[in-house]
């Protein structure tokens, strides 16, 4: 079964003034139908570019994407808007990137579909009953202004999954709660995720988001460098947890950056095919090792 | 969608709201244009009514054959009530010709002993109507050739007729109408009513062929039924008049169409009756030229109103920027979910179409009460009634619907780029490097600003026949240029619109191309300041320069407005005062029948009068375009009325003529001549007989008698005299003496006399003698040549050998042959002139253009120069003739300028000293021909009741006028009012749209800015500190937009004003105090705002300022 995401080999370079940077540099991410996974990685690691790509907001340089049945490189302009509004939806960090201010929860939730063909009858429920899957079906009179920090967030949730959409991206969606709303917003979307069976990526800097996700890709250097892959049992207690290195198609590899630098690795180094693992030694100490 | 607009219109209405009134305030703006032409229309209106002359408004229907009896009721029907009482009468279209009545030879009608004259009967519907009963009685029916008719009491009296008196119509002595007269009348209605227009019932006109052949044109009143069975047996050019007077407190200029629809309407429905009726009236003029007025302003006025409104339309489009700016995360989000480019601009142009289906709706309202406020404090209140607006006109809701279409459209073409980049905003992490918008790139604003620059150069190339060179070697002569080209062809081309128009888009582009460089420059410069606070307010302005330099150009629009606005109604009040006396001449002036001027009037006397400068003009051709102008050279010290004089009549003081003749003293009263007359040759007595010709110094001549109780004596010394020398004004010349001596018998005699001490004798009897016919004395005398040619045998002076004389030594001795006509059996005069030499060329001052059309056209075939001497023919109207010729020579002594615009053509003039201009025509022409125009400087500019009435009853007034009377006219023209009060209001928009703008994107930049404040605050600084920095940012882009603005507006007003067609050379006029005026209020406006964002800063806690920053 093929992967509902597939990058290959992604690079999207942006030009500033004379200045080119290179934000993803041959990327390979697969991504299951169905699955609920989130980026993790420190500034500039390209999680925010891979998050725009996924969304059609950003075409990327080179290589492949498809988020389903859409070759992301070969849409127009026509075919992305429709892409945005039925395939994916977006929560934000920021609140007010999220919600109108002058429309009520309901009016939010109505709002996404108001950019498609929908009977008004139709939106008005569908709204109703997301905003029921959220548990805010007490505050859908309420504009966002007398919604907490929490509940905006859950009711954004609603809004981006108005469309019904195959893939939601979050960008950092309880960066500005406290621990309580993280949790309930967290809640929601696992109840969204097997409710609707969307796909949800999730981008954080925060490694504590990391442990409420079954599958973590970390990034580095606009690479996929490592996968978190976490099991659980049928009773939903942890069973594994076992951090993987992410060897892409081409076998590259990224060591992590603190066992260079214990081992003082620079420019080139040493591999010796063992019988059941590969070895990486730093140039200079494989003589002495093999003496 | 619709819903969500809706909502959002609704609950965001605080941020709309400024756009909302922006919108009203451009929509209201341009519907203002038709409601203040018609409130200027109506005033202009109202003025024309109430100065026109009462005979405006009578209209005159005639037709050839009586009019049928609907006529009445179809001019009640159309007209009814506009109009007062129906009049009717029939007439002959002209005079028919016949005789006095010879009470001694009735039947030899048309012999010569006959008197001819010519007569003209009335019919009238009802006597009573018209005319009360002075003698006699009223007209019947006599069944004959003797018809009853009417005098008027005024005609009679005048002509010397009363009741019994018979007049004879017709020469043919078969078929005649004797008219007798069976009553004297006077009319009801004044005889200067509009309804005796043309009508010459009331009035005896004579007309003397001779002193006794006098032709009399009478009218009479007679019955209906005498005029169809016996005028009309003689006569056919019937004509059936009916008259009304349409009543002027009826008439309103917002009825004026339907007025004309009416009065087209009666004459096309007489004209199907009466298919040869004519229908006049002088109202229609009225009203052409009422229209005309209009016409031109409204044409300029729509094309100004959009320029201005083009600036608005920025100004507009400048906040709806802000607020889409404001909204640009809002969209990012719709964008995100699926709302794509067409559905993002949808709800951008739903939402600015309702604001301008309301802003459409209400523009023409606001236009309203905008004008009721100009009508109060407005530049032209004065003028404009604010009870007389009338109601709002269809344009104005038309203006207001267009305006608010066009702010639709306008404000939609931005959702495109904001939704294009609606996404981008969404990429947090990188930035597109900013573009340099289209334009910047491709140098459309300097194509522009060249195109609108090839225009103008295209303007003046049209307007002037000059090279363009010279005209840009010298731009003040520009205005002068095409204000001369003003009202032409030239300014009805569309192209020469565009030049300002594209001036001014291609400067406001440029200016955003610079202001970055500039703000950058000033960084340069500051950025070795020791403070903080200039760095940082240059920083602060660089950083944002797009929009700051929109704030700019939006200042630099509005002043220049308002520059425009004042400068323009400084000029207008000056110019119009100017234009106003340059088409006078003076403050006042008064045109006299130079026939009968009274020399003894001393013009300064009159009441309010400073100064007073009389001039004769006249024409040197009968096409008028080159005249004469003689002033007496002692008015130029006495500081003349118009001072365009001064310059060519100086030139003149040095120079003078002696005119022929013997000058007697001053104060001469009489004459006395020592006469010795020989005995004759013959037998018989000779009565010897002589005059003088005399000559005053205006050159009219008279012939006074020589006369001696001892005149048939002989062989001594008789005094002749002239007792008084009643004529003219002194001093005298004696130009010739005549002899008309007489011999008791024969036809013809010779004789010889001798004369001596001619005394010239003044009031007080002191006696000066003026020739005493010694020596020398006499080489002036000399027979004239056609008594030379038919009498003169022999003439002589005096000698020792005579030895005869009554004092001294010698006389002069005379010997004449005199003569009777045979057939006239008179004397035939002889005449000896004195001094009769051939005038020398007069000199004369010239202006360049008649130099150089009279020099083209002369011998010389170039133009003419000083020491030239040619002939003039003058043009002026006798008493026998209306295209009289004298010619005269001249020499060039001076030549000027061509700027005389007070007189009628302006350039081709020639000066000339009064006292020659005058003695050349009188002395031609044998009449009194005197000063015909007087120039007047009042103390006030409005001349009193008093002087108007001493004027009017001078000696010879024909007109007068009244710089006063034209400026007011000039205030009220439509076209100017106009044009500054737009420019007014554009001003006042223009400001508070400014304001709105500048309010607006603090309100955006609050949070920025309380965040770098309040950072300020954490390191140190104070209040004090701060307001400093909000002073200077202010100085940075406030202190050039006032500089450019002002020199916009100066320019903008320099293109407008040769559109108002002000007359002459006048320069722009430049308000200084209104401009500084200007200045402030812009200062304290900005400065308010700016305080008033201090205020809301400093009231924010240090906390909560940091916190927005998070």
């Amino acid at each position: 079964m093929s992967a509902f995401i597939e990058c290959d080999n992604l690079v999207k370079i942006y030009k500033i003034a004379e200045l080119e940077v290179v934000a993803l540099q041959g990327l390979n991410l697969a991504i299951n139908r169905g699955e609920m996974i989130a980026l993790i990685g420190p500034s500039g690691s390209g999680k925010s570019t891979l998050m725009n790509v996924l969304g059609a907001l950003d075409v990327p340089s080179a290589g492949q994407v498809t988020v389903g049945e859409y070759d992301l490189l070969e849409l127009n302009r026509r075919q992305q808007t429709i892409y945005r509004r039925n395939a994916v939806g977006f929560v934000w960090q920021q609140t007010a990137r999220n919600l109108l201010p002058y429309l009520s929860a309901l009016e939010n939730v109505e709002m996404p579909m108001a950019f498609t063909k929908l009977s008004a009858r139709e939106r008005r429920t569908r709204a109703e009953n997301l905003l029921d899957t959220v548990g805010l079906a007490n505050r859908m009179d309420n504009r966002p202004s007398q919604l907490s920090g929490g509940e905006q967030q859950r009711v954004a949730l609603a809004v981006a999954m108005a469309n019904q959409p195959e893939l939601l991206l979050a960008d950092e969606p309880t960066g500005e709660v406290d621990s309580d709303s993280a949790n309930q917003i967290f809640d929601t979307l696992h109840r969204l995720n097997q409710e609707f069976n969307v796909t949800i990526v999730i981008v954080t800097h925060d490694h504590a988001v990391a442990s409420r996700v079954n599958r973590v890709v970390g990034m580095r250097d606009g690479r996929a460098s490592t996968e978190v892959l976490r099991r659980v049992g049928t009773d939903g207690v942890q069973i594994t947890e076992e951090e993987f290195a992410v060897l892409d198609k081409t076998g590259h590899l990224q060591l992590p950056q603190g066992y260079i630098d214990t081992l003082e690795m620079e420019k080139r180094v040493i591999l010796r095919l063992h019988d059941n693992y590969i070895g990486v030694y730093p140039d200079k100490s494989v003589d002495s090792d093999e003496a | 969608m619709f819903k969500i607009i809706m909502l959002r219109l609704i609950r965001e209405f605080r941020l709309l709201a400024v756009l909302l009134l922006s919108m009203c305030l451009v929509t209201a703006f341009l519907a203002l244009g038709p409601l203040y032409i018609q409130a200027l229309s109506i005033s202009d209106f109202d003025q024309r009514i109430e100065q026109a002359v009462d005979v405006t408004f009578s209209v005159t229907v005639r037709n050839a054959l009586p009019f049928t009896e609907t006529v009445p009721n179809l001019i009640d029907n159309y007209l009814g009530e506009y109009i007062g009482v129906q009049r009717s009468y029939a007439t002959l279209s002209g005079f028919e010709c016949g005789f006095l009545y010879d009470e001694d030879a009735p039947n030899n009608i048309g012999a010569s002993s006959f008197t001819y004259s010519c007569y003209r009967p009335y019919v009238y519907d009802n006597f009573a109507d018209y005319f009360t009963l002075a003698e006699g009685r009223f007209p019947q029916d006599t069944g004959s050739n003797r018809v009853e008719a009417l005098l008027s009491l005024s005609a009679a009296e005048e002509g010397g007729y009363d009741i019994g008196d018979r007049f004879i119509m017709g020469s043919d002595p078969n078929q005649v109408v004797i008219f007798e007269v069976v009553g004297l009348v006077e009319t009801i209605l004044p005889t200067d009513s509009p309804f005796w227009f043309q009508q010459t019932m009331p009035h005896l006109t004579q007309t003397y062929f001779t002193a006794t052949d006098v032709r009399s044109d009478l009218s009479f009143a007679i019955t209906e039924n005498a005029f169809q069975n016996q005028v009309l047996e003689i006569a056919s050019n019937e004509t059936y008049v009916r008259q009304f007077e349409i009543l002027p407190e009826t008439l309103a200029a917002l009825d004026v169409d339907n007025f004309e629809a009416q009065l087209t309407g009666l004459e096309d429905e007489l004209t199907l009756l009466h298919p040869d009726v004519s229908f006049t009236t002088p109202y229609k003029q009225l009203l052409a030229d009422y229209q005309r007025g209009i016409e031109g302003a409204q044409g300029s006025i729509s094309i100004l109103s959009f320029i201005v409104f083009a600036l608005m339309i920025y100004n507009i489009v400048a906040i709806s920027s802000l607020i889409l700016e404001q909204q640009s995360q809002e969209w990012s989000m719709m964008a995100s979910r699926g709302g794509s480019y067409f559905q993002l601009v949808y709800i951008q142009f739903l939402t600015v179409l309702v604001l301008g289906v309301i802003a459409a709706l209400v523009g023409a309202f606001v236009a309203y009460i905008i004008m009721i406020i100009l009508a109060i404090i407005g530049p032209y209140a004065t003028i404009i009634d604010v009870n007389q607006l009338g109601t709002i006109p269809l344009a104005s809701y038309a203006l207001s619907a267009v305006a608010a279409t066009i702010i639709v459209i306008v404000l939609t073409i931005p959702a495109w780029s904001l939704a294009s980049k609606s996404l981008q905003s969404l990429k947090s992490s990188m930035a597109r490097a900013p573009k340099s918008p289209i334009w910047a790139r491709y140098y459309v604003d300097i194509i522009i600003l060249g195109a609108g620059i090839l225009f103008i150069v295209r303007l003046f190339a049209l307007a002037t026949d000059q090279p363009l060179a010279d005209v840009l070697l010298n731009p003040s002569a520009w205005v002068d240029l095409l204000s001369d080209a003003a009202f032409t062809e030239l300014f009805s081309d569309v192209f020469n619109l565009a030049a300002p128009v594209l001036i001014l888009l291609g400067a406001s582009m440029l200016w955003l191309r610079i202001f970055p460089f500039f703000v950058e420059l000033l960084g340069g410069f500051v950025s070795n300041s020791k403070g903080l606070t200039l760095r940082l307010a240059s920083w602060n302005v660089a950083r944002d320069p797009a929009h700051y330099a929109q704030l700019v150009l939006l200042l630099i629009a509005t002043l220049a407005l308002g520059t425009a606005s004042v400068t323009l109604t400084q000029t207008h009040q000056v110019g119009g005062w100017s234009a106003a006396r340059a088409e006078v001449g003076a403050d006042a002036s008064l045109s006299l029948d130079p026939r009968f001027y009274d020399e003894a009037i001393d013009w300064d006397s009159l009441p309010d009068v400073i100064n007073a400068t009389p001039l004769m003009i006249y024409a040197t051709d009968l096409n008028n375009t080159e005249a004469v102008i003689g002033m007496n050279l002692d008015d130029i010290n006495s500081d003349a009325s118009n001072s365009e004089l001064t310059e060519p009549f100086s030139l003149l003081t040095d120079t003078s003529i002696d005119l022929p003749g013997m000058l007697l003293p001053e104060d001469t009263l009489s004459l006395e001549l020592d006469v010795y007359p020989e005995a004759p040759q013959e037998d018989g007595v000779i009565q010897t007989q002589l005059s003088f010709t005399i000559e005053d110094i205006a050159g009219r001549s008279t012939t006074l008698d020589l006369t001696s109780a001892q005149s048939s004596e002989f062989g001594e010394f008789i005094r002749y005299r002239i007792e008084s020398i009643n004529f003219g004004t002194a001093p005298y010349r004696i130009t010739a003496l005549n002899f008309l001596s007489e011999h008791e018998e024969l036809p013809e005699f010779t004789h010889i006399v001798y004369l001596d001490n001619l005394r010239a004798i003044d009031a007080s009897g002191n006696a000066t003698i003026v020739n005493s016919f010694e020596p020398d004395t006499y080489e002036g005398w000399q027979w004239s040549s056609n008594s030379r040619l038919s009498q003169i045998v022999f003439s002589t002076a005096g000698s020792n050998d005579t030895s005869i004389a009554s004092e001294g030594t010698h006389s002069l001795r005379i010997q004449y042959i005199m003569s009777i006509n045979p057939v006239a059996n008179t004397v035939r005069p002889l005449t000896l002139n004195y001094d009769q030499t051939v005038l020398p060329p007069i000199p004369v001052v010239v202006t360049q253009s008649f130099a150089t059309a009279e020099g083209q056209a002369s011998r010389f075939r170039r133009p003419l120069e000083i020491g030239d001497s040619l002939t003039v023919d003058l043009s002026f109207e006798t008493d026998t003739a209306s295209d009289a010729l004298v010619e005269f020579s001249y020499v060039i002594v001076g030549i000027v300028g061509n700027a005389y615009p007070t007189f009628v053509n302006g350039e081709r003039l020639m000066f000339i000293d009064y006292d020659l201009l005058r003695y050349r025509l009188n002395s031609d022409i044998s009449a009194v021909y005197d000063y015909n125009l007087v120039l007047f400087d009042l103390a006030e500019r409005e001349p009193s009741d008093t002087l108007v009435d001493a004027i009017r009853n001078v000696d010879g007034y024909l007109s007068s006028d009244f710089a006063w009377l034209r400026y007011s006219e000039i205030q009220r023209d439509s076209l100017t009012n106009a044009v500054t009060g737009m420019l007014f209001v554009g001003f006042w928009v223009s400001l508070v749209l400014s304001l709105l703008d500048f309010g607006f994107y603090m309100t955006m930049t609050i949070r920025r800015r309380a965040l770098s404040f309040a950072t300020l605050r954490a390191i140190g600084w104070n209040e004090n500190n701060l307001l400093r920095l909000l002073l200077i940012e202010q100085i940075i882009f406030i202190a050039p937009a006032m500089v450019i603005g002002i020199i916009f507006g100066i320019l903008l007003a320099t293109i407008i004003l040769p559109f108002l067609g002000l007359i002459g050379s006048l320069q722009l006029q430049i308000p200084y105090i209104a401009i500084i005026s200007l200045v402030v209020v812009l200062l304290v406006s900005f400065t308010l705002i700016l305080g008033l964002t201090a205020l809301t800063l400093r009231r924010l806690s240090l906390n909560k300022i940091m916190r927005f920053g998070e």
